[in-house]
C-alpha cells in the first residue's frame, strides 16, 4: 500500500515537474489579443481618399460597364413553364411584402398627393373664375367708358323756346 | 336676319312698336318670325303669355334671353346663325344701354330706333347713335318718329331731322299718337291699329327689302 502510494506521488511529481519544464522552455508564447482602440475621424478619411475622389457625371453613369447579367430582365426571365409561374409568384409575394412594409407611408403620400391635386384643381378653378370675372369687369369698365364718351360727345347747338337741338361731335 | 328695336331712352314705345311690327309682318309675310325679349322688364313676353287666354291663334313664339347669362351671344355662332337665317329674328331691348347688348347691337342687320322730339329723347337718341358708332355696329339705323302729335309744332324737328339723317334712314311717315296702340296684343292688329302703323311699316319693309335685296 505504501509502495503504491509512493508510486502515485512519484508519478504526480514527475507530471508536475514536466509541466513546469514545458511551460518554461517548450511552450510558444501566445499572442496577446488586445482590443484595437483605434479612432477614426471624417477629416482623416476625406484626407485619405482625397486623391481618389473624382466628380461623377451622368455620362459616366450611363457609360458604366456592367456585367451582362445586369441587362437581364428580371420579370421576363428565360425560365419557362412552371418555373416562370413560380418566379411570378415569388415576385408577387415580394411586391405584397413591399406593399405591407410602407402602407402608412404610402397612405400619407397618397393623401398628400390627393390634397395637393385637389388644391391644384381648386386653385385652377378659382384662377379661371378670377380670370372670367376680371374680363367681365374690364368689359364693363370699357362699356362705361364708351357710354361716357357717347354721352359727352353730344352738344346742344340750339334752344328754341325750350325745344333743344343736339348734335353729335364724334 | 336680325331686326332690333332699341334706344337708350325708355318710354318711347319700343315694345309697342315691336309688337305691332311682329303682328304686321305675320299678316303680310310668309316668313317665320321669332321674337326675343331682351328687356329685363320682359314686357313683350308677359304680354304674349297674358294673350294665351285669347281665342285668336298664336302668331309667333316669344323667348326670354339674357336673364342669367352675362353675355348671351359670347359664343358668336348663335348670333351669326340668327343673322344668316331666312327667318325674321326680332329683338326687343330695354330702355337702357347694357354691356350685354353689345354683340347684338354690333351684329344686328337693322336697328329700329323709335324717338320723340322731347329734349331727353332727342339727346338720348344721339347718345345711342354715338354708342353704335363707338361699337362699330354693322347695323343699318332706322329712325322712326314715335307718339307723334300731328297737331303740335315741334320747333326742334327740322334741326334734329337734319342731324339724324346723317346717321341712318329717318322714316318719312311717323307713328302717330293713338290710344288704340295702348291696347295692342300679340295675336292681332285691329283695323285702327293697322292704320296707325301701316305707312311707317310699309316704308320700313321696303327699305329692308331694298337693302337686303329680298322680299319680306
Amino acid at each position: 500500500m505504501i509502495k503504491i502510494s509512493l508510486c502515485i506521488l512519484a508519478v504526480y511529481l514527475l507530471y508536475y515537474s514536466g509541466n513546469i519544464l514545458y511551460d518554461l522552455f517548450l511552450k510558444k508564447e501566445k499572442e496577446v489579443c488586445t482590443d484595437e482602440m483605434e479612432e477614426f475621424s471624417l477629416s482623416e478619411i476625406s484626407e485619405q481618399y482625397e486623391a481618389a475622389a473624382i466628380n461623377m457625371e451622368i455620362e459616366d453613369v450611363e457609360n458604366l460597364s456592367t456585367p451582362k447579367s445586369f441587362n437581364k430582365n428580371q420579370i421576363h426571365s428565360d425560365f419557362g413553364g412552371k418555373e416562370e409561374r413560380q418566379d411570378l409568384e415569388h415576385l408577387r409575394k415580394q411586391y405584397d411584402a413591399e406593399q405591407d412594409l410602407e402602407p402608412q407611408m404610402e397612405d400619407k403620400t397618397e393623401n398628400t398627393e390627393y390634397l395637393a391635386s385637389a388644391d391644384g384643381e381648386n386653385i385652377q378653378v378659382q384662377s379661371s373664375n378670377d380670370l372670367v370675372s376680371s374680363i367681365q369687369k374690364s368689359n364693363k369698365d370699357k362699356w362705361h367708358q364708351l357710354l361716357n364718351l357717347a354721352e359727352t360727345s353730344v352738344q346742344l347747338i340750339a334752344n328754341q323756346d325750350g325745344c333743344k337741338i343736339y348734335r353729335s361731335t364724334m | 336676319m336680325i331686326i332690333t328695336f332699341a334706344t337708350q331712352k325708355g318710354g318711347t314705345g319700343k315694345t309697342t312698336l315691336a309688337i305691332a311690327f311682329a303682328n304686321y309682318i305675320c299678316a303680310i309675310s310668309e316668313r317665320k318670325i321669332n321674337v326675343f325679349d331682351f328687356d329685363y322688364q320682359k314686357s313683350f313676353y308677359y304680354k304674349w303669355k297674358e294673350d294665351e287666354l285669347l281665342d285668336t291663334p298664336k302668331l309667333y313664339e316669344v323667348e326670354i334671353i339674357g336673364e342669367d347669362e352675362e353675355q348671351p351671344f359670347s359664343d358668336f355662332e348663335t348670333i351669326i346663325n340668327l343673322k344668316e337665317s331666312e327667318e325674321i329674328n326680332l329683338f326687343d331691348l330695354a330702355g337702357t344701354l347694357d354691356a350685354k347688348y353689345s354683340d347684338l347691337l354690333i351684329y344686328s342687320d337693322f336697328i329700329i330706333i323709335p324717338f320723340e322730339y322731347s329734349d331727353v329723347s332727342a339727346k338720348s337718341t344721339l347718345v345711342f347713335i354715338n354708342m353704335l358708332g363707338l361699337l362699330e355696329s354693322e347695323a343699318e339705323r332706322i329712325f322712326i318718329r314715335s307718339k307723334y302729335d300731328k297737331g303740335y309744332n315741334y320747333l326742334n324737328q327740322p334741326g334734329m331731322d337734319i342731324e339724324l339723317k346723317k346717321y341712318g334712314l329717318l322714316l318719312q311717315n311717323p307713328v302717330f299718337k293713338k290710344n288704340c296702340l295702348q291696347k295692342i296684343d300679340t295675336r292681332k292688329l285691329t283695323y285702327e291699329q293697322k292704320y296707325g302703323v301701316r305707312r311707317s311699316f310699309d316704308e320700313l319693309i321696303e327699305y329692308i327689302n331694298q337693302t337686303l335685296k329680298i322680299t319680306l
